[in-house]
């Protein structure tokens, strides 16, 4: 702030001022050097962002497209939903005034006399009274009233409840990450990301007849719903690294690399002791048939597994929190079916202090060198604001340094949350998985128990230099929200992503081969020709940083990548390529405008491999549907 | 800032505000980057409590959003009304806490009152106060516009509704109210908190 300018401006309009120009510059350069300190968080800022962006996009897709493409659903309930669209417009219609009136800033032309500091001049005061009179409609805009406005229809509608356009889901927008040049940005940083929540969410929105929105498709989640023939790590690291690189299917003059993580499997009899909180969301909105019958039986599943030495709470929410259950071992699995029975569907939530109790109760019964963990099952419809959802985080963020871990279970549909609980499970060293069937709640609960229980590595990041010589391009498919600064990467501070005992990760890039390189064809060999020449016919260097759980220090571990390609591409990247294709089509993608759902279909059929829980086979229904959903869309 | 410059900042604003009226998601993001940090610091330095600032911070921008069509480039500067919606959360959310008396702002709240002040800028605040306290909300608002907000005054005329010269008549005669009335407590505020972190400095490095 250039003091002398305001000075000047003072003479101006007063020159006798300038009499009192050295006290009238400690005055004020007092005010400037104690102006309190307002640096914005960079997080919030984000946060708010995508949110704002997201209530355009919402708008978008609510206009037009609202009836067109889901004419068919909507024949029935055609009437019922106009009317509410009109509702909706009026309902917001009259509050708009307010500062349509007050954006007019006509240039008032009367001098403002102020003769007395003291004075309280009549027309802000007139001003203020007019405003509180307009009050109720400041209400009405609050973000929270907009969910509950969302809310009215849903409500106004149940009969078409499961319709996705009658609900109000949330999802974060998406930007797809580019394509890169190694020259301009040779670092691609990112956190590994184990949820699938997206994947599962994705089939109930097929197998209820629509396309998923865009935004809900969070391709990284899909690739890694299913399991991948990675061999189990050797040596102390606790996961095994695999890359590999092949033709990209949807287009042929590029490469495809994956880099997979495949972390140790443990069998869960063999993992610490375990101090569980069950956080349930007994909230009026897990009333629906499907929630909380659902939750509960997901609930009793993990009980039934717990070992004597466990200790289970259970901490409900509904209304205000309440410890419904305090701590039990693991014996008494009959105390954790009674009071599971016991939960009722009612109430507003108070999601915070259900979430603050359940870290209360998971630090008192704290297991020092055992695995402590809180389990939030919810829609995710909490009700809090954007100030104490802020808060929340924060608090989650600290939690964590205490060693406890965060499992998000999310449950239902309709006014289902799907950004906010992902950033819930994100910022708390969990994981996130979405239950729409008691086979999927099985396949979290049961079978990837120890995964979903378990974390053998924290805070997990890759980072992937790109050498220019053979690399035009690259691409990272999905993971947009777990992209990171290339300096991040080094800095222990950075929270990244955790992975489960048995997890495996994978990610692709497609690859746009550098100008006038024939990348050298591998044929029937090992791939460890390439290094006796050391710096060349490399494609890469990968290096990953990960964390023992419970330590503070990272690990680092690095690799060369090489620029073999082969022609007889693994079943895992075939698969994994599939996955991603189909995801691409499901966004919409502008990077894969050649990507075929034909294409996709074929594959899969050809490597559903073992399959023993016929997870790839549900998978190829899912992909039938979209091809059919897709054909009617068009 | 040169003239030209501004003026091509401008024009770009009003477009960026024209696309947004059209729904651009980009637009409003581009927007929202360009405005963001200065509401923010606009409304921390009204309410001194970090969660407050980002919950009304929301409140603002949803705000925008929501009225973003009523806004009519021809009648006004998009800064100004933006500046206009935050002063009204500010308000509203002052007036929403159950007081006898409205404050208008955070510096209107007596020390005794149960309101929390982010540590960090408790002394800021506890010093300011007596200074600040004094003067009616709207002198004080130009005060902190001006100074805090680094804001011309033409801008402070759009947003407080009144005219150019009204404001720096405000301005000047509330600088010269303040120098008679307080300008000791602020100045030795200044050099006794500068002494505590250069002693904190010395400390350090010993």
């Amino acid at each position: 702030m250039n003091i002398k300018e305001i000075l000047e401006d003072l003479y101006k309009i007063d020159p006798s001022l300038r009499n009192e120009e050295a006290e009238l510059k400690k005055l004020i350069d007092g005010l400037v050097k104690n102006k309190p300190e307002a640096e914005p968080d960079a997080d919030f800022k984000e946060r708010l962002k995508s949110e704002l962006l997201e209530q355009i996009e919402k708008k978008n897709n609510k206009t037009i497209p609202f009836f067109i493409k889901h004419r068919k659903a909507i024949v029935g309930a055609a009437g019922i939903a106009a009317a509410l669209v009109i509702v909706l417009t009026f309902a917001i219609g009259p509050g708009l005034d307010r500062f349509g009136g007050s954006a007019e800033y006509a240039e008032s032309d009367e001098y403002y006399e102020v003769s007395e500091l003291e004075d309280s001049p009549a027309a802000p005061t007139e001003r203020k009274r007019a405003e509180k009179m307009e009050a109720p409609a400041i209400q009405a805009a609050a973000p929270e009233s907009v969910m509950a406005m969302d809310k009215e229809i849903s409500s106004g509608a149940p009969a078409r409840r499961d319709e996705p356009d009658f609900n109000t889901e949330e999802y974060s927008r998406i930007y797809e990450n580019a394509f890169y040049k190694p020259v301009d940005q040779p670092l691609s940083t990112f956190s590994i990301d184990v949820d699938t929540a997206s994947y599962s969410n994705v089939r109930r929105f097929l197998n209820n007849g629509s396309l998923p929105y865009p935004d809900a498709v969070r391709i990284e989640e899909l690739i890694n719903y299913f399991d991948y023939d990675y061999p189990q790590p050797e040596g102390s690291r606790p996961f095994s690294l695999n890359t590999e690189l092949s033709a990209c299917p949807w287009n042929d003059e590029n490469m495809l690399l994956l880099v997979g993580l495949q972390g140790k499997s443990i069998e869960f009899e063999q993992i610490p002791e375990s101090n569980i909180v069950f956080l349930i969301d007994s909230s009026g909105s897990m009333q629906d048939e499907g929630k909380l019958p659902l939750l509960k039986q997901a609930m009793a599943m993990l009980t039934e597994q717990l070992r004597p030495e466990d200790r289970i709470s259970i901490v409900a929410y509904a209304g205000s929190a309440g410890l419904v259950l305090p701590p039990v071992s693991g014996n008494d699995k009959e105390a954790v079916f009674r009071a599971l029975d016991n939960l009722e569907a009612g109430g507003s939530t108070a999601g915070g202090e259900g979430i603050e109790l359940a870290y209360k109760i998971a630090s008192d019964n704290l297991f020092k060198n055992g695995n402590n963990r809180i389990i939030l099952a919810t829609d995710g419809d909490f009700n809090v604001g954007a100030s104490s959802e802020g808060e929340l985080t924060r608090m989650i963020e600290e939690k964590r340094e205490q060693g406890i871990f965060l499992t998000v279970l999310g449950f239902g549909m309709g006014n289902y949350k799907d950004s906010r609980m992902e950033s819930l499970a994100d910022k708390g060293n969990g994981n996130y998985a979405y239950i729409d069937t008691i086979n999927e709640a099985r396949k979290v609960l049961v079978e990837g128990l120890s995964g979903t229980m378990f974390t053998i590595a924290s805070d997990v990041k890759i980072q992937i230099e790109f050498n220019p010589a053979y690399v035009g391009e690259y691409r990272l498919i999905g993971y947009e929200n777990r992209v990171m600064d290339a300096q991040d990467f080094d800095d222990d501070k950075k929270d990244a992503g955790e992975i489960g005992a048995g997890h495996s990760v994978t990610a692709l890039y497609e690859i746009v081969p550098a100008n006038g390189v024939e990348p050298s064809v591998l044929r029937y060999q090992e791939r460890s020709t390439t290094e006796s020449s050391a710096g060349s016919g490399e494609l890469g260097y990968l290096k990953l940083r990960y964390k023992n759980p419970g330590e503070d220090q990272s690990i680092l571990s690095e690799e060369p990548v090489s620029s073999m390609i082969t022609d007889k591409p693994s079943e895992n990247l075939r698969f994994a390529s599939a996955v991603a294709e189909w995801g691409m089509i499901l966004r919409k993608s502008e990077h894969a405008p050649e990507a075929s759902i034909e294409r996709v279909i074929k594959t899969v059929q050809k490597s559903l491999g073992e399959d023993p829980y016929g997870y790839r086979a549900e998978f190829l229904t899912l992909l039938y549907k979209t091809r059919n959903l897709s054909a009617a869309s068009e | 800032m040169n003239n030209k410059r501004k003026d091509s900042m401008l024009a770009k604003t009003e477009d960026l505000v024209k696309e947004a009226q059209k729904n651009s998601s980009e637009a409003f993001g581009r927007l929202y980057e360009l405005y963001f940090d200065r509401i923010y610091r606009y409304i921390y330095y009204r309410t001194m409590h970090r969660e407050t600032a980002e919950d009304l911070c929301s409140k603002t921008f949803l705000k925008a959003l929501e009225r973003l069509n009523n806004f009519n480039t021809k009648k006004g500067s998009f800064s100004a009304w933006l500046y206009k919606i935050a002063s009204n959360s500010v308000t509203d959310y002052f007036r929403s806490a159950v007081r006898k008396e409205h404050p208008s702002d955070v510096w209107e709240i007596p020390s005794e009152e149960d309101y929390v002040v982010d540590v960090h800028n408790r002394i800021y605040w506890e010093k300011l106060k007596p200074a600040l306290m004094g003067l009616p909300a709207d002198k004080r608002e130009i005060i902190m516009l001006r100074i805090w907000d680094e804001l011309s005054f033409a801008e402070i005329a759009r947003i407080t509704g009144k005219s150019e010269a009204s404001c720096k008549m405000s301005f000047g005669r509330t600088l010269k109210h303040l120098k008679d009335n307080v300008p000791l407590s602020l100045y030795l505020l200044f050099i006794s908190f500068t002494a505590c972190v250069n002693a904190e400095l010395i400390n350090r490095s010993l």
